[in-house]
């Protein structure tokens, strides 16, 4: 995807009848990618960009850095990255970790106790890790094979994913 | 034979009950098969030449058979027919005579009624139409009587077979109905089969439609309203076009549906009960629109809007003795971007910057160029939006974002942009000016510009002024070295000081002299304005009423805890306020005190992060080397322009100290 100086100008004032009524927000995901294509997003694009957020468009971006260590500083006017409210994200709290297991899923047989307490205990409120468990478990369930196995394969799952998974626990 | 037989059969059919079908058949025929139309309907002809010659015998019997019935003679000669005729016609002649005037007129009026009445009977195939009529009452009542012979009894209705019926055909749109509740799709499917093949009864599929969305539109609770969204989401591709009146009001109806579902999801008792009052509002508009509309369904949408409003003000009333009981406090506060001119109750202060600008602009002869500039976060853009509010009706700013692509496209695109802004700004103060086309700017641009620009002085009244604000007017820089900025500067240095009705005022973080001489040679004579910190007496009423609602209370302690942290420093006020107002919800309580500050000036200090990278990339290596000193209390290196660079910017005062304990913090953590 790549923004020539017209397209930037024009959809959005194309758009800009609807945010008299409407509150858009663009969202951004794995931010970093944009500072890996520096030439096709160049400063005039995130100019544009802080334009349009001046002007009544949200954007929500999600980034491992924060923005100012993945955009240019660029000129003297103000730089892109500095009307954002940085909001960090950790793990799932107790509550919602409960809630992810609990949650009732069409045409998903409910996890067991059992199986709810192994999982929470595997995933330690990570969110990715309780997906992989919760998937490790229904698989297990499907092909009768123990919790155990589930298990098991959900910590070497983690640790592909994550290397350093599992330290200081 | 058998299948010549079939086919004469098919044809038969076709044309009497779908002649537009055997019209197509016909013509596909004639495109995919036959050389040349002549010679196809040639052939066509001859096949079907028994088929008439059979027709045709089987009429003369029957009108043999009537004939002989009433006793009139069977004699069927051309000789006899001929003097049959002859002596009709003298018959007739001698009758009319004779009858004259006694009979003319009778027997006129007699046949002027019998003819079309004969015309409108058979064409209109009207000798059928209480036939069809109990078919597809037969058909609705079977579907009633027994769902799962739906489809058959759609085969007994005559307008799956029948195209030819002209009148309105009674209990369509209900069987119509019906099918969506066995099948929707298949049901779908036969309105689009009856708009596209039975135009005549277009209107029952129009009536089954609006009737499926009343339907979908029904709920008993509001929960049920969230869910309407993807219930109605078969209203997108529609298989016919949906009447005006509800395809104005099906996106307010997701609109509302969307609020209801936020409602749902969100957790405080506050937002809950704003995201109901977002959705009453909508209804509200909604139903307002309906009532004043003239349309054939816009009572049926309207009595669905009712229901919903009863459901949501139901709902509301309930909530809100839970937000009367709970303890969550609104929380108006925004860091991030400006603050919008209807967001005022959040904007405090800067009485000063407009009794400046108006001072510099009310009574002088020469008007002069403004240059409102003060440190990053300080606030300029949320005073540019604040002015229409703040200056007198004498005022007209329009406010230019320089960051809009448009101020570095080009000359015209510029201009073009100048021009919008100038007209909106006019606009509010009821002046309506008609703002010029990029078109019109293409050649010659400035001179256009100008005699626009003579002609919107012309229309303003006398005392008013338009105020030109370029917001971030630094980005111009790009415009410079493009080449054709220059231009554009001695345009705005050379014109607009001459201007009686035109004010400039540029806004930035830097001032002329920062920036160099291209803005200095041209504007060094511009009024100054500087804006940086509110003042205690100018915090205080933010903090403590932002908005009517707002029942949060502080100690004295917590109040000037939050003052000695930002100084004032807008950005950080608000921050520091975004984040107490959160931490104290999740407490549940409603008084801070000078501990809950401390927690909050922590999370500002992770939230507002950009802010104050923005504050270390500004300082350049230079000032980041004496604020490090700084922070450590070691001497700073001698470096007088950063050090000025940083006094102009707010960070440290004459004495070389911080001014924002934030800051010292933020840069004491970054720098461990």
């Amino acid at each position: 995807m790549a923004f020539k100086k017209p397209n930037v100008y024009v959809v959005p004032h194309h758009l800009q009848k609807p945010w008299k009524e409407q509150h858009p927000i663009l969202c951004l995901d794995e931010f970093e990618e944009f500072k890996l294509r520096r030439n096709e997003f160049t400063h005039d694009f995130f100019s544009a960009l802080r334009s349009y957020g001046q002007r009544g468009m949200s954007i929500i971006t999600t980034s491992q850095k924060p923005l100012s260590e993945l955009t240019e500083q660029g000129d003297s006017s103000s730089p892109f990255y500095n009307t954002f409210p940085i909001t960090k994200l950790g793990v799932f709290s107790n509550e919602d970790a409960k809630d992810f297991v609990n949650l009732k899923r069409p045409g998903i047989e409910p996890f067991t106790p059992k199986e709810r307490s192994e999982i929470l205990k595997l995933a330690n409120r990570h969110p990715l890790a309780l997906n992989v468990a919760c998937f490790h478990v229904l698989e297990s369930k499907r092909s009768n094979e123990s919790l155990i196995v589930a298990m098991q394969r959900a910590e070497d799952d983690m640790h592909a994913h994550l290397p350093g998974w599992g330290k200081g626990r | 034979m058998k299948s010549y037989l079939l086919w004469l059969l098919r044809q038969l059919y076709l044309i009497y009950f779908c002649p537009t079908r055997f019209e197509r058949e016909i013509e596909s025929l004639h495109i995919h098969g036959a050389r040349s139309r002549l010679s196809y309907s040639f052939r066509y002809f001859v096949k079907m030449l028994p088929w008439i010659v059979v027709l045709s015998a089987v009429g003369i019997i029957i009108n043999w058979l009537c004939f002989e019935g009433f006793g009139l003679t069977s004699e069927w000669k051309w000789p006899v027919v001929a003097k049959g005729v002859a002596e009709g016609v003298a018959a007739s002649v001698v009758l009319g005579v004779a009858a004259g005037v006694a009979f003319g007129v009778t027997a006129s009026v007699g046949v002027g009624v019998a003819v079309p009445f004969v015309f409108w009977f058979v064409y209109f195939r009207l000798l059928t139409y209480p036939l069809d009529t109990m078919l597809s009452a037969i058909a609705y009542f079977m579907g009633r009587w027994r769902q799962d012979i739906l489809a058959q009894a759609w085969r007994i209705c005559p307008v799956s077979w029948n195209e030819v019926i002209w009148l309105p055909l009674p209990f369509v749109s209900k069987l119509l109905v019906l099918m969506t509740q066995r099948n929707r799709e298949e049901s779908f499917r036969q309105i689009a089969f009856v708009t596209a093949e039975r135009r005549l009864q277009r209107s029952a599929a129009l009536k089954a439609l609006l009737k499926i969305t009343i339907n979908d539109l029904h709920a008993e609770s509001v929960s049920e309203l969230s869910n309407i969204t993807e219930k109605l989401s078969w209203t997108i591709d529609a298989p016919i076009d949906l009447p005006v009146e509800l395809n104005t009001s099906l996106p307010r109806f997701e609109r509302i549906a969307q609020h209801v579902e936020q409602y749902h999801t969100l957790n405080g008792m506050y937002r809950k009960s704003e995201a109901l009052k977002h959705a009453i509002d909508e209804i509200e508009a909604l139903q307002k629109s309906l009532i004043t509309i003239h349309r054939k369904f816009a009572p049926d949408i309207l009595r669905a809007a009712n229901e919903w409003r009863r459901l949501l003000e139901e709902e509301h009333e309930q909530i809100r003795i839970y937000v009367d009981s709970s303890k969550e406090i609104p929380n108006p506060f925004i860091f991030g971007n400006p603050v919008t001119e209807t967001e005022y109750n959040v904007f405090t202060g800067r009485k000063d910057i407009v009794i400046q600008i108006e001072e510099s602009v009310l009574g002088a002869i020469q008007l002069p160029m403004l240059l409102l500039h003060g440190p990053r976060r300080m606030g300029k853009t949320s005073i540019l939006n604040q002015l229409p509010r703040l200056l007198g009706p004498d005022f007209a700013p329009a406010v230019l974002d320089c960051q809009d692509p448009a101020v570095t496209g080009s000359l015209t695109t510029l201009l073009e942009y100048v021009s919008k802004a100038i007209s909106i700004g006019l606009l509010r103060r009821r002046v309506a000016v008609q703002q010029l086309t990029h078109t019109e700017l293409e050649h010659e641009p400035f001179s256009i510009f100008n005699k626009w620009l003579d002609s919107v002085e012309q229309i303003m009244p006398p005392n008013m002024r338009a105020l030109l604000c370029l917001d971030e007017y630094e980005r111009l820089k790009y415009a410079l070295d493009e080449g054709w900025g220059r231009k554009f500067l001695d345009y705005l240095r050379h014109t607009f000081q001459y201007r009686s009705h035109v004010v400039i005022m540029f806004c930035g973080s830097h001032t002329f002299e920062e920036l160099g001489p291209e803005w200095t040679d041209r504007f060094i004579s511009a009024r100054r304005i500087r804006v940086s910190f509110l003042t205690q007496n100018e915090v205080l009423p933010l903090l403590t009423k932002p908005i009517p609602e707002f029942d949060m209370t502080y100690t004295q302690e917590a109040l000037e805890a939050i003052y000695c942290a930002t100084n004032g420093q807008p950005f950080l006020t608000q921050a520091v306020a975004f984040e107490l107002v959160q931490f104290l919800n999740q407490q549940h309580r409603k008084n801070a005190e000078i501990d809950d500050v401390e927690k909050a000036i922590t999370h500002a200090l992770v939230s507002g992060g950009e802010y104050f990278a923005n504050v270390w990339y500004d300082a350049g290596e230079d000032g980041q080397a004496i604020l490090r000193a700084v922070v450590k209390d070691d001497i700073p290196p001698d470096f007088p322009s950063a050090r000025t660079r940083l006094r102009e910017q707010d960070i440290l005062n004459n004495n070389g100290e911080f001014i924002v304990p934030m800051v010292k913090r933020w840069v004491k953590k970054k720098t461990q």
